[in-house]
């Protein structure tokens, strides 16, 4: 129904090995862009369900390059800022550039408030704030 | 840059003679469909710069035609129910129906509430917010009588996110479209219709340019009391109509099927501060 043009742009898109992330992978290559796919592809401690792999995120690099565009996959862990400056480094060291960041990377988990430990909420700040 | 399909479609656009009215009209009609333009084609009392003309609204249509697409132009008054009904069935008789009303007309004067005069409360209540109540009302009831959905966007204003000095009247119905967006949301959803409105900041058009001309080119300074109303360009204020187009295209399409309610700010930053 609807089309863009992102030819010769580069998406980084975080959180890329499944779910939404992986959604949007998608949409920008068929749009277009060439896509940098970036997940954790390990498991969390206080997230009590499975992140994404990195089978799922090879899929992901599969999906994108079915649609005509190139990918380039990434692990890394965007709580961790080391991981992600090497990370931008590399996908400017393939692509030349960015010109979209996909802010998707994110973890859930639920505990009331007095019944939290702080382990879970250091994880999920820490992934979903600090790491965006 | 962005391509929509609506072809098949039918849109409804208010004050469509010049602005942002004709800017979506030329939209809807780039990307396929054919389109009522509908204005008031003359000034009213408490306005203090030309509203659309006849010949404008005709411009609009072959503009639309040019695009490959069919116009209907209707001069209605959106304050006006039995006008606004008749412009409805107008334009369904013509076409067979409306998919989508873009619901933008509207007028705007300044005055401190203090000191502002009735007759200025009242033209721009009844124009800015019972004209958007009214379209919504008469198109509403198609949607409903015709089963298939459909898809309203007003235009509210970022003095419907905060308030705007000597704009009490504009503010209060901007901010009136947004409490009207949300019900009908809320009323409409089993219809399958999506109701959302859209938050300009200033926008370079025939209202914006016709205020500075009869109030002073510093008629707005009031409002960047916060910083500048375009943080990308603080030397120009003013964004583009087609700027506002874009917001309404994509919320006039499938691929915001599951987007209602909202209000979307295009605002150049504006109210980021």
């Amino acid at each position: 129904m609807v089309s863009y043009d992102f030819s010769g742009k580069v998406a980084l898109v975080t959180g890329a090995a499944h779910g939404m992330g992986r959604t949007h992978a998608q949409h920008y290559a068929r749009h277009g862009a060439d896509v940098v796919c970036l997940d954790i592809c390990e498991n969390k401690p206080s997230v009590p369900y499975d992140l994404g792999t990195n089978e799922e995120l090879k899929e992901t690099a599969r999906l994108v390059e079915d649609e005509g565009a190139k990918a380039l996959t990434v692990e890394a862990d965007v709580s961790n800022e080391d991981e992600v400056e090497a990370a931008v480094e590399q996908a400017i060291d393939h692509f030349g550039k960015v010109d979209i960041l996909a802010n998707n990377a994110a973890v859930e988990s639920l505990a009331e408030l007095t019944q939290m430990d702080k382990a879970m909420w250091d994880e999920l700040i820490d992934t979903n704030l600090k790491g965006v | 840059m962005v391509s929509y399909d609506f072809s098949g479609q039918v849109a409804f656009v208010t004050g469509a003679a010049h602005g942002q009215g004709r800017s979506h009209a030329q939209h809807y009609a780039k990307h396929g469909a054919d389109v009522v333009v509908t204005d008031i084609s003359r000034n009213m009392d408490t306005v203090p710069y030309d509203l659309g003309t006849s010949e404008e609204l005709d411009e609009t249509a072959s503009l639309v035609e040019d695009e490959g697409q069919e116009a209907l132009a209707i001069e209605m008054d959106v304050r006006h129910e039995s006008a606004v009904e008749a412009a409805v069935d107008e334009a369904v008789d013509h076409f067979g129906k409306i998919d989508i009303l873009a619901n933008n007309a509207g007028i705007e004067s300044m005055a401190d509430a203090v000191k502002m005069d009735e007759a200025t409360w009242d033209e721009m209540l009844d124009t800015n917010l019972k004209g958007v109540w009214l379209c919504a009302k008469h198109v509403g009831q198609h949607f409903i009588e015709r089963g298939d959905g459909g898809k309203i966007v007003s235009t509210a204003s970022t003095a419907g996110l905060i308030g705007a000095p000597s704009n009490a009247h504009y503010a209060s119905a901007k901010w009136g479209i947004r409490g009207l967006t949300k019900t009908l949301a809320l009323e409409l959803a089993e219809y399958d219709v999506n109701v959302n409105c859209v938050c300009p900041t200033v926008v370079n058009t025939p209202m914006i340019s016709g205020m500075m001309e009869a109030y002073g080119e510093e008629v707005f300074e009031d409002m960047s009391i916060s910083g500048p109303m375009n943080i990308f360009n603080p030397e120009d204020p003013g964004i583009e109509a087609s700027d506002i187009s874009e917001a309404y295209m994509w919320l006039s399409s499938d691929a915001a099927r599951y987007v209602t309610g909202i209000e979307l700010p295009v605002d150049a930053g504006f109210t980021a501060k």
